[in-house]
């Protein structure tokens, strides 16, 4: 590489640090509330989350400006997406949505920690908050990445912080158990992603997603490409638990810290769906606006069969479960399914519809957690038969958890229905106009095992309000639940109702990233 | 004198990939289970160097450091918990550690 190469790399990195402010006060963050923690984290326990929330929060200001910016560069004829350090990271409409959600899902995250009882069973919950913050940079630089190295240190940085995450009340022997299982499956599906990134890099010569590697793939034979891709998948899989990848997925969500389980739900599951778009999104080509699957490789029908799996098997599995953490462990690789509806038809509607359904998502997979750690850690159980009765004992709340619940089914007027219903036009959509003639028959069984899937959650879903309201117990206990936890449920279950009754709004604002 | 192909070394990184996750399936110990993880990245950068001195450029070198680097964190959380796990349970066989049911 020569001189003049090299200064314009330097020249590139030093014009990009002003487009990556968000994370670099993530980082500045992370750092402040480690030092703060060591300093006078004994004498005062609020200060860490409080500095963590503050980092979030101007994270978050940080990320919706590049939202305008971005808006001006389109203005300019600029293009709409712009790279950074050379070519490692792409910024665009589309990730500073993400950006946005994640730095949500971590607020939220926080809120909830402070809501429970976690710190008891923990030695200090001060690295707790740091390590969420750099899970959340993690996960922006998911949003973001756009080269098979870059994708690789996010995918590990968002792993490791929630294998620490999920073991942080360490005495607590399912939490240190959970963890362990989460390492050993994050460590060999990573070793499998880093297998296919290897074998990628060796037939196309780089690892960034740019011309030379799509048209480095077009040149793989069938096989091989299949493998590597299918080994990137795996490590991606991993993180949005899809099934074949998803064992780990009922054993940490049942084990970890509740709080962590709401966050793990929700923030890693959507920076795998960013990254997942992103990485397919190179295996295609946009002939007149529709974007079509390039290259030999039937990538879509290998998706489509492992959402069909994904939906079944998280749903059908849900139905034994009477633990409640685990239940939703199972309903959330349920979910996954869904939602790789959208990214099978991978039309602009397809990608907008993961994107609201993610949003919708957060909202109401964080508000039935934030219940139901109220609710497990008043009564000390997380089977629900030991919820009998609860529900007269809270009734605001009770009402909040069975709309959470009605939501997460997709009946209307809620959320998840307005959710669930984009996820199927999309798909009708990419059926109808069926760019790619072959895959036809696959994705019309998706949609009919998707419609029979939303059937079948609606049994395990209810037992919750089955339990809570119907039948009866005149002896459950008082239920006096802390104001915070009951402020953040209503604030979430508003979002629920309203975006079930008026949805193009937030759809607008999702479709205008491609505009 | 004998110059190895690239194909050697893949097959030899192949080899070993395969060691390494034949391993995780079937050891019961948690020490040799991250021992395997270890072999199974180790493997990947042997494929990867090779690529990259195949080709002529430093990539795929700087990649073996990220994996490197991501191993060791990896192994040191993953020994941490085991030492969690020990303090509750005083042992680190796998088929031992079964707190969660179906």
């Amino acid at each position: 590489m020569n001189y003049k190469a090299i200064s314009l790399i330097l020249e590139s990195i030093v014009k990009s640090f002003p487009y990556f402010l968000p994370e670099i006060t993530l980082s500045a963050f992370f750092l402040i509330a480690i030092i703060v923690d060591l300093v006078v984290g004994k004498k005062n326990q609020m200060i860490t989350p409080v500095i963590a929330l503050i980092g979030l929060a101007i994270s978050f200001a940080l990320s919706a400006m590049q939202y305008s910016l971005i808006h001006e560069l389109m203005e300019a004829k600029k293009g709409s997406a712009l790279p950074l350090f050379a070519g490692m990271l792409t910024l665009d409409r589309v990730a500073v949505f993400f950006k946005l959600l994640f730095v949500v899902s971590g607020i939220l995250g926080i809120a909830l920690t402070l809501n429970s009882k976690t710190a008891e069973n923990a030695k200090g919950m001060g690295e707790f908050y740091a390590i969420l913050l750099a899970v959340v940079l993690g996960m922006n630089l998911m949003s973001m990445a756009s080269n098979l190295l870059m994708m690789f240190i996010a995918i590990e940085l968002v792993s490791l912080g929630s294998y620490i995450l999920v073991t942080y009340t360490r005495t607590n022997p399912k939490s240190a158990e959970s963890g362990l299982k989460y390492v050993i499956y994050g460590g060999v599906s990573s070793g499998f992603m880093i297998y296919g990134i290897s074998l990628l890099y060796g037939f196309t010569g780089t690892m960034g997603f740019n011309m030379q590697f799509v048209m480095g793939l077009a040149e793989i034979p069938y096989t091989v490409l299949g493998i590597a891709v299918l080994m990137v998948l795996a490590g991606i899989g991993y993180k949005i638990a899809m099934f074949p990848f998803h064992f780990w997925s009922p054993d940490v969500y049942e084990g970890a810290p509740t709080p962590v389980t709401a966050f793990l739900a929700v923030g890693p599951k959507a920076a795998g769906f960013a990254l997942l778009m992103r990485f397919l999104l190179t295996f295609t080509t946009s002939i007149k606006g529709v974007i079509v699957p390039s290259l030999n490789m039937d990538w879509v029908s290998i998706i489509a069969i492992l959402a069909m799996f994904s939906m079944t098997f998280g749903n059908f599995s849900a139905l034994w479960q009477n633990n409640v953490k685990r239940m939703l462990a199972y309903s959330s690789i349920a979910h996954a399914g869904y939602m790789l509806m959208g990214v099978v038809a991978l039309s602009v509607l397809g990608i907008s519809s993961v994107m609201f359904y993610l949003t919708v998502y957060l909202i109401m997979n964080m508000g039935a957690f934030v219940i139901l750690t109220m609710i497990t850690e008043k009564i000390g159980s997380e089977d629900i038969r030991d919820f009998k009765g609860l529900g007269y004992k809270m009734p605001v709340l009770g009402a909040c958890l069975v709309l959470f619940m009605v939501s997460l089914t997709g009946l209307p007027p809620t959320a998840g229905f307005s959710g669930k219903l984009m996820l199927f036009q999309g798909l009708y959509e990419a059926w109808r106009v069926n760019p790619y003639s072959n895959t036809t028959d696959i994705l019309f069984w998706l949609m009919v095992v998707g419609v029979i899937n939303s059937v079948v959650s609606l049994f395990y879903y209810f037992k919750i309000p089955l339990y809570m309201f119907i039948r009866e117990n005149a002896d459950a206990p008082e239920m006096k639940l802390s104001t915070l936890g009951t402020v953040l449920a209503i604030m979430l279950a508003i979002p629920t109702l309203f975006i079930g009754v008026s949805f193009n709004w937030l759809m607008d604002f999702i479709q205008k990233s491609f505009s | 004198m004998f110059e190895p192909s690239l194909n050697l070394y893949l097959v030899v990184s192949a080899i070993l990939f395969s060691i390494g996750m034949i391993g995780v399936l079937t050891r019961k110990n948690a020490i040799i289970l991250f021992m395997c993880v270890e072999m199974m990245l180790n493997a990947v950068n042997l494929s990867l160097v090779a690529f990259s001195s195949y080709m002529g450029h430093s990539t795929g070198q700087m990649m073996v450091f990220f994996v490197m680097c991501v191993a060791a964190a990896e192994a040191v959380v993953g020994l941490a918990m085991l030492i969690a796990i020990f303090r509750n349970q005083q042992n680190v066989d796998l088929t031992k550690i079964n707190l969660f049911k179906w």
